[in-house]
């Protein structure tokens, strides 16, 4: 995890997302960053995460993260 | 007035501010015309004499909209959309162009209703670029979670605290009590900005700034023609822009912020050092913002601005009065902030900035950004 922010703000209600939920910079082991979700609102700056997949109805799924130690956060 | 430049000096010679606050009784439109004119009689000049139009944010072929709207028809228009950064942008823009001989009077405006017309989207992407792949999905609120992004990365890499940030929006509110055009002139302490809602961690509702309606008008010239103006005009001594990324996750690092390379280019272009500088205009979306364009102009060393600006040198009186107008904290937010930043900056150097007033300012340095934190615009400003 590079950087997060816990959102206050009702900014994805067409996502069906309810406040506060977590966006992230995630650095990838091969290199490239994205903007992501953590599923766990335990992980902090410099944890290590492992991709998961947001189902999304009728779209594709899209890469979300989630702890790899389970002391990170385990509860989903 | 002492001309100290030979011929090709561009000055500021007109600004006016349009209606700020809450406008229910004018459209985009009228703002611009009202504040144009204005600042048209600033600088001696009329609407017949401008040959230059530089707009942002006035919806599609804005310039030409403003133009007929003004009854002009100018032979150089630009629209460079660098987000609110643009505004500061254009003063190198219009530089290059009255130095060219493409115009000879340039018009910069700008005016939104964005608190009357509630028009603030918080998740909105342009569907010609990757964000609906790639940013969409997460739900960032715009800027705003980008600043906070920003402001999470800084305390992890430099120990910056919540307070320092607060420190910034107490500063700011102190100037606006010396603004009379400001939307929030209450006293303010870091406790009620820590103690405002979270918006996006760690970035409190005080964090961040107000959205009101405003606008304004700038009148750019040669030495020559701004030696007719009413006031004292401003010379456009040093100008940079830098556009970066879109995306935040694209920016490699904090020192790789847009604002380092166009601070470089203006500072250079002026022949100043940050150490010069009598009065700062930074662009203020968030007091993270302010953080960041200390270290990018060099105000301080990376890393350091939470303890600059925790020792009070931005606070009336400081060693670098800054953000003189109560900015977009506590003075006005209209969605694009750099014009009103121009027109403070050069108030000061004029010496009409009233009871907020820094003594003898001579060097200002306006800083603006736009976007997601993906350009930004600086300009050194002298008089003379």
């Amino acid at each position: 995890v590079y950087s997060l922010t816990t959102i206050h703000l009702p900014a994805a209600v067409e996502l069906g997302f309810t406040t506060p939920y977590v966006t992230a910079i995630v650095e990838l082991d091969e290199g490239p960053r994205l903007l992501t979700n953590l599923t766990s609102g335990k992980s902090v700056i410099g944890s290590r995460v492992r991709v998961e997949w947001r189902a999304r109805e009728g779209q594709g799924p899209v890469p979300v993260f989630g702890p790899v130690d389970p002391d990170d956060g385990s509860e989903r | 007035m002492v001309m100290t430049q030979g011929h090709g000096g561009v000055y500021i010679a007109g600004v006016a501010e349009a209606p700020l606050g809450e406008v229910k009784d004018q459209s985009e439109l009228s703002m611009i015309a009202l504040a144009a004119r204005e600042a048209l009689a600033d600088a001696g000049l009329t609407l017949a004499d401008v040959d230059g139009l530089f707009v942002n944010y006035m919806g599609e072929a804005g310039s030409v909209h403003v133009g007929e709207y003004l009854g002009i028809q100018p032979g150089y228009a630009d629209s460079s959309d660098l987000g609110g950064a643009a505004f500061v942008a254009f003063l190198g823009h219009a530089s290059s162009a009255i130095q060219t001989g493409r115009c000879k009077v340039a018009l910069i405006v700008y005016a939104s209703r964005q608190r009357s017309r509630a028009s603030r989207k918080l998740n909105q992407w342009n569907l010609k670029a990757t964000s609906s792949q790639f940013e969409q999905p997460y739900g960032l609120p715009a800027p705003l979670g980008q600043f906070g992004l920003l402001a999470a990365r800084h305390m992890y890499e430099y120990g910056t605290t919540s307070e320092q940030l607060a420190s910034v929006a107490v500063s700011a509110r102190e100037w606006a009590a010396m603004n009379p055009k400001a939307w929030k002139r209450d006293p303010l302490t870091i406790a009620d900005v820590l103690g405002s809602r979270m918006i996006a961690d760690p970035l409190h509702r005080l964090d961040c700034c107000l959205v009101t309606d405003g606008g304004g008008a700038i009148v750019v010239t040669s030495e020559a023609r701004a030696r007719d103006a009413a006031n004292v005009s401003i010379r456009v001594a040093g100008t940079g822009e830098s556009q970066h990324q879109w995306h935040i996750p694209q920016l490699p690092s904090l020192d790789a912020s847009p604002g380092a390379a166009s601070a470089k280019t203006a500072l250079q272009m002026a022949g100043v050092t940050p150490s010069d500088v009598n009065v700062f205009e930074p662009y203020d979306a968030t007091t993270m913002s302010v953080l960041l364009a200390l270290e990018d102009v060099g105000f301080c060393s990376r890393g350091e601005s939470g303890a600059f600006v925790e020792e009070g040198h931005l606070r009336p009186g400081g060693a670098l009065p800054s953000i003189t107008s109560g900015g977009g904290l506590s003075y006005c937010h209209p969605g694009a902030l750099g014009l009103l930043l121009v027109i403070e900056a050069v108030r000061q150097l004029r010496g009409q900035a009233g009871q907020r007033q820094v003594p003898g300012a001579a060097v200002g340095l306006v800083h603006g950004i736009g976007g997601l934190f993906s350009t930004a615009a600086t300009a050194v400003l002298l008089r003379d």
